[in-house]
Parts: structure tokens; sequence; C-alpha cells
């Protein structure tokens, strides 16, 4: 988690408006990179600063509907902003369906833009720390033994130690003694801290409700 | 043991007897057959073998369904090779080649159906060996079985071949046709030409035949006739040497067959011929025969003659017979169609020689005319100054006058005589008193029988009708029987006349004279037949003179008899049938062709005057009673003979006259140098030239002289304007009705036989001069109304009610092509084009009602086949009663005003379709213009979208706590260039809308091409279009309309932009290309990948209206096509290899010098 200056990416096809939106989100204190088609943007190097996509709408090759789909299939996950020259409802609504943060009409207001430009970035800062957390905690349950993870799944669906022991045929002690280093292990100061840290961190399908 | 015994007893019962049929049955395990063992056998199937075997007649049975075959002795031929597999065998595998004829015959009885029957079936089989031509007569009949399924057990077959007798008859048949047919030709080609033609109705017995005949020199023979195959093919070459000089191999070997005399055959035909001829059946012959064709001179050969064999029948004796026998009777054809040639050949020989000699008789009968009118002419002449003579000297003239006199009698008989002899003889049959005329002709022997002794009785009493006579002739008749009568008559008296005996006249000349024994009777009116020793008053005579009579007779439709008796008398009747039912109507009053060969009465009274003894004769002055005899004397018109009494004198005429024969030259000018100037030339050439240097008022020319002739120097003279209305007059010693008519129809005015008379010559000259003064006084009038008529612009032609031209002005000739000589005596109907025939009938009605058309307009073809506007007026013509006899019209060339008027009406559709066009054009544009107003405003909309943002952030430059004015001048400058970006686009687009003159400039066509995608790019990303362009760097530039040839492509990108709608994303490519075209172009193309477009529709894509999408008028494409064109190029479509269709056009380089 860094504290590099976030980055806008700014996909156009059309050179004057790529200057013009460089010349906008600099003049706001933002670094900026140009891209001139979709396929530049993907294939290139780009800064792992926090930041966000401007991308045009229609673009030669693939479009900015498509490159959007196309990150999210890759599991980019970077928040764009669109802009178009003639957008149409049908158009905006897939690209905020798919997680668009706003869908701005050319000409726009230059603070439309840079609100966006703003939002985005805070989702993408917010996300990144998601993410980060996330990795913490991924890390910590990897830590954890093939029994103790059977324990701790077991705990977090609310079974009695008594009722574990007997699911995994083994004593109660030993269920105990389990649980005390999970909780310890997974970073958990209580059951309900431990139950937070299991739907942060668990797949839906292990997520079902105990029933 | 016991079952066999039951066995043999089964066996016995049914399979007893039966010859070798029934050993075999016999010996069979009919347990293995599908009928069992014998001892399941139906009672009925038992009974019916037995029967059947017994039986004589060909039998046969098909037991049970599968129609298992039992078959007798008698039917075992029929098998062939079949047997004895055939027995116990499924009819299905024994007959199997014939198995779908059979099938129906034998189920319909074997289902329950009737027997049935054929008479002549024809069936191909096999049996042995090979595949056979057959008929039988068949009679398949079901057997009820009472144990059978159906009732019925199988079906008995009563079989009897008749192939044999079929066979046969055919080749009767044709044998007969070949007979009778053939008797007809009328040559050996013909012969086998008919012989093929019957040969190749029978392909069964001959599946082709060749006729070979051999020529004269027997070195060659030809193909005379072919039958099942072509003549001239590989296998029927047309002519095949004998000789066997020639190296390579013949087809066929007639030289062998020739030399040997003997039939050959020739096998494996296929091996030998890259093509049999085919034959009626499925294989082609496989073998041929030659057969020698003999003639009728022992030992050689008229020809060969080969015979395909067919390839359905065995070549077997009887085969070989009937060919022996085509060849026969193609021999037979062939030796009666060279007699019948022969005997014409015969014929016409005689013929041609009977021909040369009535030439021969008529030619030297012509040639004594000429020196006959040298003597008699002057001699005329002399003894018409008769005061002027001596005394003695007139006699002796006399005697010269007299004998040529008589030779011309003798000559115009001889004439009669060949003319007869050739079928030249025009009698002219005029109705007259016939009593009256023989009377009057009767009596010019009135005064020389009187002074010979003789009683002259003329006894003819009126007739009830007029006889029709050729006048001429009947003066031969009556007076040849005259003279005859007196010839032989020494003593009592002549009687003559004319009765009507029923419906016909009878003259009668009976005589007191020596009379003609019986044995010569029968034969005096034969033809040179001279009584031989006949006591006459003169031994003179040619024996032609009844002989013609009796000709003359016959051409009356009448008879001559002769009744006589030595000492006592010679009664002669001539009968003619009155009225003129029994004559050709054409020669009733027709106008005579021929020279006349009449003569005088007196000719014969002369002649026969001097056949008294001298003093008689003299002593009367029988001679200088009569007039001189000329042909002028026959002369109908009295007045022709007056002429040269009435002839004004001054001014004297020039006479030109043209003669080879010095003799004649000094003869014309005795005759005509009194009157007039004459001229003299001795041949055509020399004429022609005097005629020139000194134009004479008339010519007078021989036809027959060296150099040039009569009719070339007629020709020369018709041909200069200053001769050509000379009029000539020609003579010539052919009195002939040809000579005449030639004569007249190349433009002779007048036509002269020899011999003829000073006085004729004359009275024709003044007769031809007075005309001639005549028609220069009318011609001089009508000369300058011609010249008016000539030098008029206007066509001028007259024609008669029927539409016949009769007139023709140097106009006409310019405007329809047709010289006068051509278009005279044509009908009008020429000029007319096929589709306005109906337009002649109209006005030549409205000209009979004696009604005017003026200045009608319409079209009329010239010679060339071209059609020409005209207007014409028409006016009767008027005869001297006032009745309409014709037309004048005058037609004017109107092509000019009518090219002009069309001209102009052509101009003003220009203009109206060039403004149509303009504004056509203009509305596409805008239509192109809506088409693409998204990707317009998008191109307008970017730089805006610029400025703003631009504005902005330089509002925040200088916003910030420390403005950064680098910044903020920076932003300026991209809003001043975005800003410019936008207006220039506006800027294209109003130009694009706003124009509407063609404005040529020298232009880079890939500008064109780049400005075109700016405005369509939008659009193209829209829908998703790929855009590629290719665009050659190195093009010459092209001259043309900016704005134009931008509308053309993007029209072509928005066509294809739309074609591409239907294709799945992705794949929408669209690629510009511009290239070099052949030489010094430019091509641009435009290539999408999208559904194309059907291909019978894609040239009809740049037609007006014509679309393949679902909105759209189907302009864009025509108006595009329109644009190119009048750039001098050339727009079209192609559909790709791959998906989709290019369209492209080409435009000319700009010329290196742009006008």
């Amino acid at each position: 988690m860094s504290e590099e200056r976030p980055t806008i990416f700014v996909v156009d096809d059309d050179a004057s408006m790529r200057e013009a939106l460089k010349n906008l989100l600099r003049s706001v204190g933002l670094e900026v990179q140009t891209f001139s088609s979709a396929q530049e943007f993907l294939s290139s190097e780009r800064s792992k600063a926090a930041g966000c996509l401007v991308l045009d709408v229609r673009l030669p090759g693939l479009s900015g509907l498509d490159l959007q789909r196309e990150l999210a299939q890759a599991n980019v996950q970077i928040p764009i902003v669109f802009i178009t020259a003639h957008g149409d409802i049908q158009m905006s609504v897939r690209a905020i369906k798919a997680g668009a943060v706003e869908f701005l009409t050319k000409p726009f207001r230059d603070q439309d833009l840079l609100d966006a430009v703003r939002q985005a970035i805070d989702r993408d800062r917010a996300s990144r720390v998601q993410q980060a957390e996330m990795a913490v905690l991924r890390e910590r349950y990897e830590s954890l033994s093939p029994r103790e993870q059977e324990v701790m799944t077991r705990v977090v669906r609310g079974l009695l130690n008594k009722q574990i022991a007997g699911e995994l045929g083994i004593s109660e002690a030993t269920v105990k003694m389990h649980r005390g280093q999970l909780m310890h292990k997974m970073g958990a100061g209580s059951l309900a801290g431990l139950i937070e840290i299991s739907q942060k961190l668990l797949p839906a399908k292990s997520r079902r409700a105990p029933q | 043991v016991a079952n066999e015994e039951v066995r043999d007893e089964h066996v016995e019962a049914c399979l007893s007897g039966g010859g070798s049929m029934g050993e075999i049955m016999r010996s069979i395990d009919w347990s293995k057959t599908p009928l069992g063992a014998v001892e399941t056998w139906s009672p009925t199937l038992r009974a019916m073998i037995s029967f059947l075997l017994a039986n004589r007649f060909p039998l046969l049975l098909w037991w049970g369904p599968d129609y298992t075959s039992i078959y007798n002795d008698a039917y075992r031929p029929i098998l062939g090779k079949k047997h004895p597999h055939a027995l116990g065998q499924s009819v299905r595998e024994c007959w199997s080649e014939i198995w779908h004829v059979l099938q129906p015959l034998i189920d319909t009885p074997f289902k329950g159906g009737p027997a049935t029957w054929m008479d002549d079936i024809s069936l191909e089989i096999n049996r042995h060996g090979y595949v056979e031509e057959t008929h039988f007569t068949i009679a398949y009949s079901p057997v009820p079985d009472e144990t059978a399924p159906r009732g019925i057990g199988g079906v008995l077959a009563t079989v009897h071949e008749i192939t044999e007798k079929i066979v046969a008859d055919r080749r009767v048949l044709l044998l007969r046709d070949l007979a009778s047919r053939t008797a007809e030709a009328k040559s050996a080609e013909e012969a086998c030409a008919i012989a093929a033609g019957i040969l190749s109705q029978y392909p069964k017995d001959v599946p082709f035949a060749l006729l070979y005949a051999i020529d004269a020199d027997r070195k060659r023979a030809r193909l005379a006739g072919a039958a099942g195959v072509l003549m001239g093919e590989a296998a029927s070459p047309m002519i095949v040497d004998l000789d066997g000089q020639s190296g390579h191999e013949q087809v066929w070997p007639l030289a062998d067959v020739v030399q040997q005399g003997a039939f050959q055959r020739i096998e494996n035909l296929s091996q030998r011929l890259a093509r049999v001829p085919p034959g009626p059946w499925s294989d082609p012959p496989d073998s041929a025969v030659l057969m020698p064709i003999r003639s009728n001179i022992s030992h050689q050969l008229a020809g060969v003659i080969v015979i395909g064999i067919s390839s359905r029948l065995c070549f077997n004796d009887a085969y070989q017979g009937f060919c022996d026998l085509v060849a026969g009777q193609v021999a037979t054809t062939i030796a009666n169609a060279r007699a019948y040639e022969e005997e014409r050949k015969r014929a016409e020989a005689l013929a041609e020689i009977d021909r040369a000699k009535t030439l021969f008789f008529s030619n030297v009968s012509h040639e004594f005319r000429t020196p006959l009118t040298l003597m008699l002419g002057p001699v005329e002449d002399m003894l018409n100054r008769a005061e002027s003579l001596h005394g003695g000297v007139r006699k002796e003239l006399e005697l010269v006058h007299r004998n040529g006199l008589r030779m011309q009698k003798l000559v115009n008989t001889l004439l009669d005589f060949s003319r007869i002899e050739a079928g030249r003889t025009h009698a002219v049959y005029t109705p007259v008193d016939l009593a009256e005329v023989t009377q009057e002709l009767a009596g010019n022997f009135r005064s020389l029988t009187e002074r010979a002794g003789l009683k002259l009785i003329v006894d003819c009493p009126p007739l009830p009708e007029p006889a029709y006579v050729d006048r001429e002739m009947w003066e031969k008749i009556v007076f040849n029987l005259l003279s005859n009568a007196f010839k032989f008559t020494f003593a009592g008296g002549i009687t003559v006349s004319v009765n009507a005996a029923g419906d016909h006249a009878e003259l009668v000349v009976a005589d007191t004279g020596t009379g003609i024994s019986e044995h010569e009777l029968p034969l005096i009116f034969e033809r040179f037949h001279r009584i031989e020793g006949a006591r006459g008053r003169t031994y003179e005579g040619t024996g032609i003179g009844l002989s013609l009579i009796q000709e003359l007779v016959w051409l009356h439709g009448g008879s001559i008899t002769v009744e006589s008796r030595l000492d006592e008398g010679t009664t002669f009747r001539v009968r003619i049938p009155l009225g003129a039912e029994h004559l050709p109507p054409d020669r009733i009053g027709a106008a005579r062709t021929l020279t006349s060969t009449a003569l005088s009465a007196a000719v014969y009274v002369e002649e026969a005057a001097r056949w008294l003894p001298d003093d008689i004769a003299s002593s009367r002055g029988v001679a200088s009673s009569s007039p001189w005899p000329t042909p002028d004397l026959l002369s109908p018109d009295p007045a022709a003979r007056e002429v040269r009494h009435s002839r004004t004198s001054p001014p004297r005429q020039r006479i030109l006259v043209a003669d080879d024969n010095s003799d004649m030259r000094d003869y014309f000018s005795r005759i005509l140098s009194d009157t007039y100037i004459v001229d003299l030339a001795a041949n055509g050439e020399e004429a022609f030239g005097a005629a020139l240097n000194s134009l004479p008022d008339l010519v007078v020319a021989d036809i027959m002289m060296p150099d040039a002739d009569g009719f070339e120097l007629l020709r020369r003279l018709r041909s200069q304007d200053a001769t050509r209305s000379v009029p000539v007059i020609l003579v010539s010693a052919r009195a002939g009705e040809e000579a005449r008519i030639e004569g007249l129809q190349r433009g002779a005015d007048d036509y002269l036989t020899k011999p003829f008379s000073a006085r004729e010559l004359r009275a024709r000259v003044d007769a031809r001069l007075e005309l001639v003064r005549v028609r220069k006084k009318v011609e001089g009038e009508r000369g300058r109304l011609a010249a008016i008529v000539e030098s008029s612009d206007d066509a001028i032609v007259s024609k008669d009610l029927n539409g016949v031209i009769l007139s023709w002005n140097a106009g006409a000739e310019r405007l329809f092509g047709y010289t006068a000589p051509e278009a005279i005596g044509q009908p009008v109907t020429m000029l007319i084009p096929t589709e306005r025939a109906d337009e002649e009938p109209v006005i030549l009605e409205r000209i009979r009602r004696g009604e005017r058309v003026e200045h009608y307009e319409t079209i009329r073809r010239r010679k060339d086949g071209t059609q020409v506007d005209i207007s014409l007026s028409v006016s009767p013509i008027l005869d001297e009663y006032g009745r309409v006899v014709g037309a004048s019209k005058i037609a004017r060339d109107i092509t000019e005003r009518k090219r002009i008027e069309q001209e102009r009406r052509e101009l003003a559709v220009a203009i109206a379709l060039r403004e149509t066009e303009a504004e056509l054009a203009r509305v596409t544009r805008a239509l192109t213009v809506g088409e693409l107003s998204t990707s317009i405003a998008h191109e307008v909309n970017q730089p805006l979208a610029a400025v703003v943002t631009n504005a902005e952030a330089g509002l925040r430059w200088l916003n910030g706590e420390t403005p950064n004015l680098r910044e903020a001048r920076e932003s300026l400058a991209l809003i001043v260039r975005d800003g410019n970006r936008a207006s220039e686009v506006i800027r294209r687009i109003r130009e694009f809308l706003k124009k509407d003159s063609v404005e040529a400039a020298q232009l880079d066509i890939n500008d064109v091409v780049r400005e075109a995608v700016f405005f369509a790019r939008g659009d193209l990303l829209k829908s998703q279009v790929t855009l590629r362009c290719e665009l050659c760097a190195e093009l010459p530039p092209v001259r043309g309309d900016r704005v134009q040839l931008e509308q053309v492509i993007l029209n072509l990108i928005i066509n294809a932009r739309e074609a591409m709608a239907p294709v799945a994303d992705g794949q929408r490519e669209l690629v510009m290309i511009s290239q070099k075209f052949a030489g010094d172009g430019v091509l641009v193309a435009v290539r999408d990948s999208g559904a194309g477009v059907n291909p019978q529709d894609i040239d009809r894509l740049f037609t007006a209206f014509f679309t393949t999408k679902s909105k759209g008028m189907g302009m864009g494409l025509s108006i595009s096509r329109s644009i190119i064109e009048a750039h001098g190029g050339r727009i079209w479509a192609v559909l790709n290899d791959g998906p989709g269709l290019t369209v492209q056009f080409t435009l000319p380089a700009a010329s290196q010098n742009p006008s």
C-alpha cells in the first residue's frame, strides 16, 4: 500500500481529446498516462499506483465496452469513467451495470469529470485497502493446519466443542486445543471477530448459514 | 426299399416317355429343387408334366411361385446352350436377359389374370453365345391346381419361334422395294442414292451399307450411296483407290473384291474402324460383307457394295444369299439406269445434229439475201430509168431482175422451211373473206393461163363466215397450187373454188393435166420428194413446195389431200376450219415480228410465164405490165411510198452510213446522196469517229462489221451526250425476229433487213428524219422543262397508277441513290420502308380521285437501305382527256431539318437532364450527410469537447495558488487549434452540401479518399467496422471535381457499412484501396466483408432505382456511375473471393497539358 500519487489512464483515439483530458487532469495535480487504443492500454506497462481509467466508449478495434469486459475477465479491478461523444442510454446502462463509475457525455463539465475521477480514485483506494486486508487474512488462514481449518469451519458454523469433537471423531480436549491455536493464528480476539474474519475470507459456499 | 418302389411308381407315372427330356427329368433328384421330391408333387403337376413331355409342340411349364422351368424336347432348340441347365431353373435366371419383358406376361396369368398371347414378340436373347434378334409367337396360360395357394400352380407356355419367317419376310420386302423403287432412276448415281435410301430403311438386316461405283478408268471407286452412315466419314471414304498404289491401308479391301470378283467377309470391324457405324442395336455390327456389283459387261464390275452384318443375327447361308440378292438387284438397277442414260445421250446427240442442220439452213438462207439485195436494188433502179435504156440492155436487165426475183422466191421458201423446222414460224391470223381473197389471188393467173390456151375457172361463192388465215401463207398456198397446176397442165383448164363444207372452208384446185401415178401419190407431200420423169412445163423444182404448203395448211389447223389419175388430172383439196376456236388466241391479229417472206403474185406469174415458149411470153409483154415487185408493195401504208415526194428539200441533212462491204456502201450512197449529205464509214470504229467529227442527223449501220459492230457503234453513240439522240437504223442480213428485237432493245430506232429495195430504204430514212425533226422541236421544249426538273434539288419522280416509276431526275438519284436506269420501271414501293407499306395505296387512291397530296412528311428507304426523312408532294398526271394516268411526286430531303429539330429537342432534354442530375446529386449528397450525421457530429463534437476541457484546464492553471502561466498558455494554444479544427469540419460539410457546379481541378485521389474517410470514420466506428487504407503513394494526379468524387467514395463506404450490418461483430472490415490502373489511370476500390450480392444482380447494382437494401432509393450507385462516367472512368463491382463485395472505379490520369 503505497502513498504514490494516483495515476489516471486516459484512453481516447482522438488526439485533441487525449491532450485536453491530460491537461485538465494534470491541472488538478493528477498523474496522467494516455493511450490511443484499448490494445495499446492492455499491452502497456502501467504504474501500480492507485488510479482510474478514463475511457472513450468508441474506439477503433476493441471498443471501450470491450475493454471493460476484458479487464473484468482478467480480474483487473480498476474503476472506469466512460466518456463518449454521443452516448445512448442503452450503452450507459451496460457500462454502469458492468461496474463503471460514471458515464459522461462530451462535452462534459470539467467538474463532473474531476468528481468522477476523484470518486473512482477513492473507490480504487478502498478496494486496494480491502485487498491488502484480505491478503493478510488469507495468509493467516493458510498458516492453519488442516485440522485447525476443519475446526475453524465448524466453530464459525456455531457448533459446540463437543459437537465438533463428535463430527471429527476427536476428543473435546483436542478441539479446545485447536480452537485456541486458530483463534490465535487468525488474530481473532473473540468468536464474533473470528466470524467476521471468516465472512470476509471464506468463499460463499462454505459461508452457508448453519442450518 | 419300400420307399424307393413308391418313388419309382410315381416316376413311372409322370416321367415316363418324353424322349431325351424325359430321360433327363428322370435322372434329376427333384427333392433338391424348389419343386421338391416327385412324390410330393401335386396330381396336377404330374399330369401336366406327362402331358408336356409327350407333346411334340414346344411347351414349357413354369411351376410354383419361382416359375421353375420344365420343358419338352420340342422346346430345346429355343434354349440353345441354355439347355440343359434351364431344366428346373427359375425362369428369372434362365431368361435373365429378357426377364423384364417376360415377367408381366407370366405374372398376369399366374396371379389370376387372363392368359397372355403375343403374335410376334421380338426378344433379344443370348442362347448361342451372342445376343440374337428373335421373334416368337407365345401363349402363356394359367394351370389351375387346387393344392396351390392361389389355386394356380403355374403357367404353361406354348412357344413358337418365328424368327426365320420374320427375317425372311423383311428381306423379301427390302428386295421388293429395291426392285420397284429404283426403276425410276435416270442415272447410275441416282440409282445408288435411291438404293441406299431403301437400304437405310432396313437397318436390322442392313445396319449399314456403302455403294461404291467404279470409275470408267477402273482405277478408283467412288462412294455413290450410303445407308446407316454419313458419306465421307472414316468408315465411308468418298474415294477408294483400286490400283493399290497408295501405300496406306484401305478401310475396305475393294481392290481385292474387284480383282477376284468374289465376295469377301471382313470381321472384327471394331479393330478396323475407330467408329463402326452403330446400326439399330446397342452393339455395332462386328462384320461386313463386300459384294461385287456386276455390270452388263462381262468380267467388269459396276461397283462394290459393302453391307454391315447385323450384330443380332447369325451370318448363315440365308443371310449371305440375301446379300447376294441385294447386290444383284443393285447391279440390275445400275445397269438399267446406265442403259437409260446412254439412250438419252444418243437422243440428245441426234437432236443436236438436227438443230445444227436447221441452224445451218437458216444461216445459208440469210447469207443469200445480202447479195440478192445488192443485185436486185441496182437493177430495179436501172429499170426505173427506163427511157435512158437501150432496148437490148433493158432486156438483159429484165432477165437479171427476173432471175433475181426467182432466186429470192427460192430463198424465201427455204427460209420459210427452216423456220417451220425450227418451230419459229409465227403465223398471224386475221379474219378474211376467204372466197373474195382467193378469187383475187387466182385472178392473177388469168392472163397467163389464157396465153397458154388454158381455161381458168374461178368459182368462189360467198362463205357464211370469215375464215381466220395468215394472209401471206394463204397466198403461198394458192399461188403454189396454181403454179403447180399450170406447170403440169398442157390442155384443158384449171378450176379454183372455195366452198363451205360444214364448219370448214374447202379450197379445191383441180387441173386436167398429166396427173400423178398412183404409187407416187402418197409421197408427193414428202419433203424433197420429186416425181421422177413427170412431164411438165419445166424440170425446175426443189421438191419442197408441196411439203411447205402442207406445213402451212397444218398451221391453220387444216388438212390437204390430193386425188390424181395419170393423164386425167390432179385435184388438191385444202380444208381449213372456219372461225378462230382452233387457233392460239395470242396469234390472232398479232403483230408480225418476222421479216416477211411474201412474194407478189407477179413473182409466181413471171416465173410461170418463163415456162411458156418465148414467143408467147414476150409477145404479150407480161413482164412489163406488172409493177416492179418490191417488199414495199406489201406495205399497208401507201403514204410510206409517198414520203419521197413530199420531202422538203432544204436544209440538206447528213446521213452517216457504216458498212464493211464497199458495194453496199456505194449502193447506199447512190440511193441517198441525191437528197442527203452521205458520210461513209467502213466499220463502227470509223463511223463513231466520223459521228463525233461532224454530227449526223441519222446513222445507218450494218450490224456485222469488223472492229466495232453495229451494236457496239450504237452503244458508243448512245453513251455520248452529243450523239445520244441521233437516230440509228441497223441493217442486217439476219431476218430473224430475235435479231430485230435485239436491235430495237439495244436502242436502235429502226431495223432494216437485207434484201431491201431502194424505195424501202428511202422511205425508212425519210420517215426517221421527219420524226427526228418533229422530235427535236418537241425535245427543245421538253428539254427546257427537263432541265428545270433535272436541276431541281428536289427529287422529282413520276409514276403510273400502278406505282411503277416512269421518270427519275438527278435530284431523285441524289436523294435515293438509285440511278435513273435502275429506278425506271421499278415499283415505287421499293423506296417505301416495309413498316410504311400501307402509305402507297392510300396515296394512289387519293391520286386516282384526282387529289393532291402536299407536304406529307414521311420516311423513305435509300438504295443502301438507310432511311431518309422526306417531305412529299404528289400530284396527279392527266392525259389529254383529263383522266388520271399517273402521278408526279416531289420529294424533299428533310433529314437535316429533322436532325436540327431533333438536336434541339435533345439539347433541351440534355439541359433538363443535367439540371435534374445536379439536383439529384445535391439531394443525394444531403442524404449522405444525413446518413453520416452522427459521424459528422462526432467530428465536430470531438474538437469542441477538447476546447471546453482545455479551457477548464486553463482556468484551473490560472486559478491555482501560484498561477501556472506556461500551462495556461499551452491550454490556450490547444483551444485555438481545436477550435480551428471544429470550424474546418463545418466548412467542409458546408462545402460538401452547398456545391452544385462542377469544377474540374487536378487532384490527388488519395486526398479525396482520405477526406471521404474523414467524414465516415465516426460512422464506421459506431458500426464497429475496422477500416484499413491501402493507398498507393505514387499515383498520377487525376482531373475531376473533388466533391463529386468524395460523394462517390462516401456512397461506396456507406453502402459497404450497410452491407456489413448483418455480419457478426469483429468481422466487419472495410478496406480502402488506391492503385495504378492500366498504365496511367488510377483505381479506387472499396472492399467490404459484408453479405455481398447475388451474382445475377451485380450488373444491375448501378441501375437507377435498383436496390438490395431494405430502405434506400437505389439512386446512390446510379449517380455514382454517372459521375464516374462523366469523369471518363468506369465503375463496377466484383464479388470477393472471401465474403463481401468490392466496388471499384477507375479514373484516367490528368493529361500532361490540362486544357
